[in-house]
């Protein structure tokens, strides 16, 4: 029986397929050649001699140190760690949990993970993040596409900063710096833009959980109960959700479905996400008010009181948004949400006026989070001229 | 030029109607379209196989430029007409080790500035992440065996070759091939744990 590796490396599942231009370009050389015409400098009887001499001036121009290739080569070839050698792996137990490129770029990692090389060319720079919580600054205007693959997802980066942290259920991208393009399986539209200060997590597509927990009524759901256990719907997401968490106005996004869920609050969040997918805010409103007013102990519930907030801003139903957002509040939300939840509300209440109500906003901000991600924000938001401090 | 090019150039574009034989042999009498009816039949798997063993696809078109030039100069020497494909592959695997041997002398000018594309990891389209690893590592092993070795593994495990036709295409002797390719075998077992591949003559 062959291993796995071996297998991976059959030419029946390595196909390189060359394009018609490159058929045609090597077609009209072949028969050329067989014609008699020249192919070029380094063809033919007196080749070995013109390369013997393009070898020697070389060698003549390395002798007398022009070593112009060095440098050129280190920017054109793989990116090298600022100790000069190619990036290998992080995560080994005797070696340090950080590395520095000599293009200013940075991987860090924490939680005990691993990070492999997968490619480093002149073009491209990807590496797989096995498990653990890696740290990537990558320097703005470089010539290789740098990608970071982690299982579930895989986050194309545009020069930014931003953490990606993996586990046996979820992926989750968190970006501080300039903006990602995370592509997976379990993401509605199969990929999604994230700008500074945004998140998302991306759950363990349907085809890799292996065991699907039951949902065969909603008795059972409904018994699922504490508000204890809301709290882990965000931070440990059901394998097959999806939120995209936005300080910015961006909006959650979708999951993949699982057709026999339709009777549960799971299949009512599906087909929401669904309906958002094609635009149509009004069905996708339906379905989560109904998680929201018929399940409220539901782990779901909190994330979809949320949504319910974002969908409706969506159809500038601001009051009925700000209704949605002050439910997630009651309802115990994650650290994460409840920054989200408080930060609508403030921009809810000063899109309206209601100073007074989004200076206490804010000041609820300020208690829970005294130094959170969106405390610029909500700054500008009360105070747009420097004037009145929250 | 013979005259039958007008019928042959229609059967080979319908298929399979004339076999690399026939068309191997009008080829050595000059007919020019049996050549490119053989040429359009074997390209993509020349230009396939090239790509996969060399790891760039710069040089994998110049070397299945080389090898068909090379082929069709020496056609007349081909005596069993009816193994075209194989030696065309031999001749394949020669035009690789050159292109190593070129590279190996432009790396040590620090000239070598291929990108290499196609390494299998980066061919890999559509494999999941941890295939991809594996054949990250793959890579690294392969790319620290020297070429002879490399090519007789490629040849046996990647293309699927049995082991008399990894001999045959790369012109040693059996015991040669088998050497070569034990060398590589301990190299990746160091990498990914021992194991046993499937022994198929």
């Amino acid at each position: 029986m062959k291993p796995s590796w071996l297998r991976s490396a059959s030419s029946r599942r390595l196909p390189v397929v060359p394009d018609e231009a490159s058929i045609a370009r090597m077609r009209g050389a072949v028969f050329r050649e067989r014609a008699g015409l020249p192919r070029g400098a380094f063809s033919g009887p007196w080749a070995p001699f013109r390369l013997g001499f393009v070898v020697a001036c070389l060698g003549a121009l390395l002798f007398f140190g022009v070593r112009l290739a060095r440098p050129t080569d280190r920017e054109a070839g793989p990116l090298v760690t600022e100790g000069g050698v190619e990036f290998e792996r992080l995560g080994r137990k005797d070696r340090p949990d950080e590395v520095a490129f000599t293009d200013g770029s940075t991987l860090k990692l924490a939680g005990g993970g691993s990070v492999v090389a997968l490619v480093s060319s002149s073009r491209e720079f990807s590496v797989l993040l096995e498990k653990g919580h890696l740290e990537v600054a990558v320097t703005p205007g470089g010539p290789r596409r740098w990608v970071i693959e982690a299982k579930w997802a895989r986050i194309e980066v545009v020069g930014t900063r931003f953490a990606v942290d993996r586990n046996e259920r979820r992926v989750r991208v968190e970006v501080r710096e300039g903006v990602v393009i995370v592509r997976g399986a379990g993401l509605a539209e199969g990929v999604v833009r994230l700008t500074r200060d945004e998140a998302i997590e991306v759950p363990v597509t349907v085809a890799e959980v292996a065991a699907p927990e039951s949902e065969s009524s909603v008795d059972s759901v409904g018994s699922v109960d504490s508000v204890g256990s809301v709290d882990s719907e965000v931070d440990v997401p059901a394998p097959e959700s999806l939120a995209v968490e936005s300080a910015e106005g961006g909006e959650p996004s979708a999951s993949r479905a699982r057709p026999d869920a339709r009777l549960t609050p799971d299949g009512w969040f599906e087909e929401a996400d669904r309906a958002r997918a094609r635009g149509d805010w009004s069905l996708a409103e339906s379905h989560l008010e109904r998680i929201v007013v018929t399940h409220p102990s539901h782990p779901r519930a909190v994330l979809a009181a949320y949504t319910l907030g974002v969908v409706r801003l969506r159809r500038a139903r601001v009051d009925a948004a700000r209704e949605s957002f002050e439910r997630v509040l009651e309802l115990g939300p994650s650290r994460s949400l409840r920054e989200d939840a408080l930060l609508r509300l403030v921009e809810i209440e000063a899109g309206r006026g209601n100073v007074a109500a989004a200076r206490e906003r804010a000041r609820e901000y300020h208690a829970w989070f005294p130094a959170g991600r969106h405390e610029a924000a909500i700054r500008r938001l009360v105070s747009p001229h420097g004037d009145v401090a929250p | 030029m013979t005259s039958s090019g007008p019928f042959l150039r229609l059967v080979a574009g319908a298929g399979s109607e004339i076999d690399d034989a026939e068309l191997a042999r009008r080829g050595q009498l000059g007919d020019r379209l049996a050549l490119e009816a053989l040429y359009d039949r074997h390209v993509r798997v020349v230009y396939a196989r090239a790509a996969r063993l060399l790891g760039r696809t710069s040089e994998a078109e110049d070397a299945t430029q080389d090898a068909f030039v090379e082929a069709f100069r020496d056609l007349a020497r081909l005596r069993d007409t009816g193994r075209f494909g194989s030696w065309l592959l031999g001749i394949v695997v020669h035009q690789v080790h050159r292109r190593y041997r070129r590279r190996r002398l432009l790396a040590r000018l620090g000239l070598d500035r291929g990108d290499d594309d196609a390494r299998l990891e980066v061919i890999a389209v559509g494999m999941g992440a941890e295939e991809r690893a594996d054949l990250g590592r793959v890579d690294l092993v392969l790319a620290k065996l020297p070429a002879d070795v490399r090519i007789a593994w490629m040849l046996r495990y990647v293309e699927g070759l049995s082991l008399v036709e990894v001999a045959e295409s790369t012109s040693c002797s059996l015991a040669t091939v088998k050497r070569r390719i034990a060398r590589a075998e301990r190299e990746f077992a160091r990498v990914f744990g021992p194991f046993e591949a499937e022994e198929t003559p």
